[in-house]
């Protein structure tokens, strides 16, 4: 019966750091993406510029930088889940996908009996230590990533249109995000909603692609939150930094 | 009441009392996925009070969440060609291709117009069982576990995790060499400013082993970013696409036999339409049926119209519970046939209709009115389809449409509209009569299945017999044999061995792809009918020299044969059909198969076998298949 060490709630690179700074870590995520915190939100292209101090935040950003990631103060983050899991797979990090905690039980020997459902049905993860890298303060903002040889014209439409917006280049020429807000709702209508309004208002942009989740502020009180972050490599030793200094 | 779940891999029960239902309703779908969605749907525009949960955020399934949008094959006909209508036409998205998210919406509008209950994020813990009857289900919010009651639960889970916490009999994997499921991963890019779809298939997996698909998944996502090149990267499916799943035990079962002798059950479900692929390459291991069809006829892209039965999605003893989606009572062959997205709108619109009448009138699924079912269906037009009934060669999916307009057949307006589009689509009759002529071509598929088939077998040998003696043409005299050897007669041995002799690596032209080249089809006929004598002939193919020979350095993967560029296909083929063929002598002469086990040790295990199939990294699909055969014939050749 294997014994973690820590299990961490939320796959992210923060989780990832954490994980790779030693000791025996496994990472719960829900979904069947590992980065949860940049590429499904798609929250950022805005590239601010980290150099790693650690030995893994090298090799995790030099995958990035093979594969172009970075480039002209932007960063492409629709390409970084493709390279997250090139890391996650060379380094051998212990991901769970598709994975909910259901609930937990300390047991006399201070270990904790994790109840977990996955593609297994229930099942039981042990570890001494848990911790939670998912937010936890509303999640109420959505991206829509669209084209358009207009952004001038598109602009003033959208920000007129759509609630708390900002338009940021993505990456590509022509492709931009847009990030607006929407509360209380569930994803599907929220996409629903979305379409009527870009149609109602006549813009020349066409959509891409929503992401398919909502995502919130910054939330400092938690170091392995990756919303924290504007790098993923910042974010990544943010969580080795947790691990190895003793902070979490 | 009884809360029955599946943990740590076994079926648990445990009594509960006092349990306080959340919710209730009439039908409970579980699984907003292709079926799901429109189970629902359909149950709620029947007059039923529907709830529908979906374990992620987002509904729609692999059509949405795994980004398939557009189709391979299916039946036309029933509520989701309106979605497709709007869907395909003038959206706030990049138009040139459906977009899944447009179809998501669609999808949202459709289960607000007709009340369906939705409830995201909720992932089923256990079924809850009274009197023997499910009667709900025990779900998972993110924060807390909460009952809904139900007359009637419909599990469109795709892989079957409700029948899962059943004691019904289940099966799950692939005979032969005991691969799992294969699966896909999409993505897609931007590409001189259109947005193109890409089909990453990816390997197999055993999805319902935590480790093995987190893995599986991750390094799929991985190898996407080869995909960077070919354009500007957009994303890869929120949902892995796996193919297949569990199977179960129900009332009744559709099998391979079933369809290819185009039987037709008493109560139609709904008719899918699709061809018979494995999505592997693993023939040599397959079941002898399938390798009739699909090797030895050469018939891997026919088309078959497929009748399901009602009783396939009614687990054996469990009321109160149906399937709607892949997971169905049948064998895993049927299961590569009825899961096209098109099908699973149609299974589950008509699922959703019988479970509908069965929670209104308070009678058991399988007591449904079946003209009263049949009715509705029909007026949804979702169970007969727009088609005729049999087989075909569609070949609307076909990636060299030009060079099968040049073949011997002929196109029929008459059959244009079958999947849609304007294609070539013509049907594949396999009556001996009518098809015996086509022994003399290059495309004799059609002709020797037919000779399969045929009831008076011992006419038709003694016909192939003189037919294959008075041959003008090595072509017919090899034809004639190779349908001689399939209805097991010996006489077929000399001009099988001669093929082998010759390393013959002449192919047929019947398909659109994945046609077999003759020395394969003989090896595999050998290995049915060959004596000891033919021993020296096969482990001749398993030497060191026989990799110098040219036909396995001609070929470049290619379309109608095999389009998998990092596999050497005809040497693939070859070893693979060859360790089979000798087992399967070993076995039925009884010989020693520690001997046989020597010979395979000595070829595969210092990987120099494997590496002149593929040069494939491990973990990529042609560098597991391969490694999982060897593994397998090393296994089997064991004791």
């Amino acid at each position: 019966m294997k014994i973690y060490d820590t299990m961490i709630i939320g796959s992210g690179y923060a989780s990832a750091g954490y994980a790779a700074a030693g000791g025996n870590t496994v990472i719960c995520e829900e979904h069947q993406i590992c980065d949860n915190g940049f590429y499904l939100p798609m929250r950022s292209f805005r590239y601010s510029p980290y150099s790693p101090k650690t030995e893994a935040g090298v090799r995790l950003k030099a995958i990035f930088d093979d594969l172009s990631l970075f480039e002209n103060g932007m960063q492409n983050t629709n390409g970084f889940e493709s390279a997250f899991c090139k890391y996650l797979t060379k380094a051998a990090t212990d991901v769970l996908l598709k994975c909910r905690v259901i609930g937990y039980k300390t047991r006399q020997d201070d270990i904790i009996d994790v109840t977990v459902l996955t593609n297994e049905g229930l099942s039981h993860v042990f570890t001494k230590k848990i911790l939670n890298s998912t937010a936890s303060a509303p999640q109420d903002r959505i991206t829509v990533l669209f084209t358009t040889d207009d952004i001038e014209s598109d602009k003033p439409l959208l920000f007129s249109s759509f609630e708390d917006a900002s338009v940021e280049p993505a990456f590509y020429a022509g492709r931009y995000a847009l990030h607006t807000k929407y509360g209380g709702i569930d994803e599907n209508t929220v996409k629903l909603l979305i379409c009527r309004r870009w149609a109602e208002i006549g813009v020349k942009a066409k959509i891409l692609y929503i992401s398919p989740v909502f995502y919130g502020d910054i939330e400092p009180s938690n170091p392995l939150c990756d919303l924290n972050y504007e790098d993923p490599i910042q974010a990544f030793e943010a969580g080795y930094f947790c691990k190895k200094e003793g902070k979490i | 009441m009884i809360l029955s779940t599946l943990e740590n891999g076994k079926v648990t029960k445990t009594e509960v009392t006092g349990a306080i239902f959340d919710h209730s309703c009439q039908v409970l779908v579980i699984g907003a996925g292709s079926a799901g969605v429109y189970a629902a749907d359909s149950a709620a525009r029947t007059g039923a009070d529907v709830i529908l949960c979906e374990i992620g955020e987002n509904i729609g399934g692999m059509h949405v969440c795994g980004n398939v949008t557009g189709y391979y094959y299916g039946m036309r006909g029933g509520s989701f060609e309106e979605d497709d209508k709007i869907s395909r036409g003038d959206t706030v998205f990049h138009s040139n291709m459906a977009h899944w998210e447009q179809r998501q919406i669609r999808l949202t509008e459709r289960l607000q117009k007709s009340g369906v209950r939705l409830l995201c994020r909720h992932s089923p813990v256990g079924l809850l069982f009274e009197d023997g009857r499910v009667i709900g289900v025990s779900l998972f919010d993110g924060d807390r576990l909460l009952n809904v009651r139900a007359s009637i639960t419909v599990d469109a889970t795709s892989d079957g995790h409700l029948i899962r916490m059943t004691d019904v009999n289940k099966e799950f994997g692939r005979p032969g060499e005991g691969s799992f499921a294969p699966f896909t991963v999409r993505a897609q890019y931007v590409k001189n400013g259109k947005l193109c779809s890409c089909n990453t298939d990816s390997g197999f997996m055993d999805h319902y082993c935590e480790e093995d698909f987190s893995r599986n998944t991750i390094l799929a996502h991985a190898n996407i970013s080869s995909l960077f090149k070919h354009g500007e990267f957009v994303n890869l499916a929120l949902n892995t696409g796996v193919r297949e799943g569990l199977t179960f035990e129900g009332e009744e079962r559709l099998s391979y036999e079933d369809i290819l002798l185009g039987k037709r059950p008493e109560k139609i479900l709904f008719w899918a339409y699709s061809d018979l692929d494995r999505h592997g390459s693993e023939h040599a291991t397959e079941q002898e049926l399938f390798q009739n069809w699909y090797v030895i006829s050469n018939l891997s892209t026919v088309v078959a119209t497929i009748p399901v039965p009602m009783g396939c999605v009614v687990p054996k003893g469990i009321k109160g519970l149906v399937t709607a989606g892949r997971c169905l009572s049948c064998d895993t062959y049927t299961q590569s046939a009825v899961r096209m997205n098109r099908d699973m709108f149609r299974m589950g619109e008509c699922v959703g209709i019988a479970a509908a009448l069965s929670a209104l009138k308070g009678i058991d699924f399988s007591d449904v009115d079946y003209g009263e079912f049949y009715a509705i269906a029909s007026e949804r037009g979702c169970i007969e389809g727009k088609a005729e009934k049999g087989f075909y060669f569609d070949n609307s999916y076909s990636a060299y449409l030009k060079k099968m307009q040049s073949l011997h057949r002929t196109p029929d307006p008459k059959y244009s509209n079958l999947s849609g589009g304007n294609f070539i689509c013509e049907p594949a009759v396999f009556d001996l009569e009518k098809s015996f002529s086509l022994l003399e071509t290059d495309a004799p598929g059609v002709a020797i299945w037919s000779c399969c088939i045929a009831t008076d077998r011992e006419a038709v040998k003694e016909r192939l017999y003189e037919a294959m003696n008075e041959a003008k043409t090595d072509l017919y005299r090899f034809n004639c044999a190779i349908a001689l050897g399939l209805l097991n007669d010996t006489r077929a041995l000399p001009p099988l061995r001669e093929i082998i002799k010759n390393r013959d690596c002449f192919f047929f032209t019947d398909n659109r792809r994945t046609n077999q080249f003759r020395s394969a089809v003989a090896v595999c006929l050998l290995g049915r009918l060959g004596t000891e004598a033919d021993l020296p002939l096969l482990y001749e193919i398993l030497s060191d020299g026989e990799f110098d020979r040219p036909m396995y350095h001609t070929l470049k993967a290619n379309y109608l044969y095999h389009n998998d560029p990092d596999r050497n296909f005809v040497y693939y083929a070859m070893i693979t059909h060859t360790c089979m063929a000798l087992f399967n002598i070993y076995k039925r002469l009884g010989l020693p198969m520690t001997e046989l086990n020597q010979r395979f040790r000595d070829l595969f295990e210092d990987g120099k076998a494997l590496k002149r199939v593929t040069n494939a990294k491990k973990g990529m699909p042609a560098h597991e298949e391969t490694r999982a055969f060897t593994e397998y014939v090393l296994k089997i050749t064991q004791s």
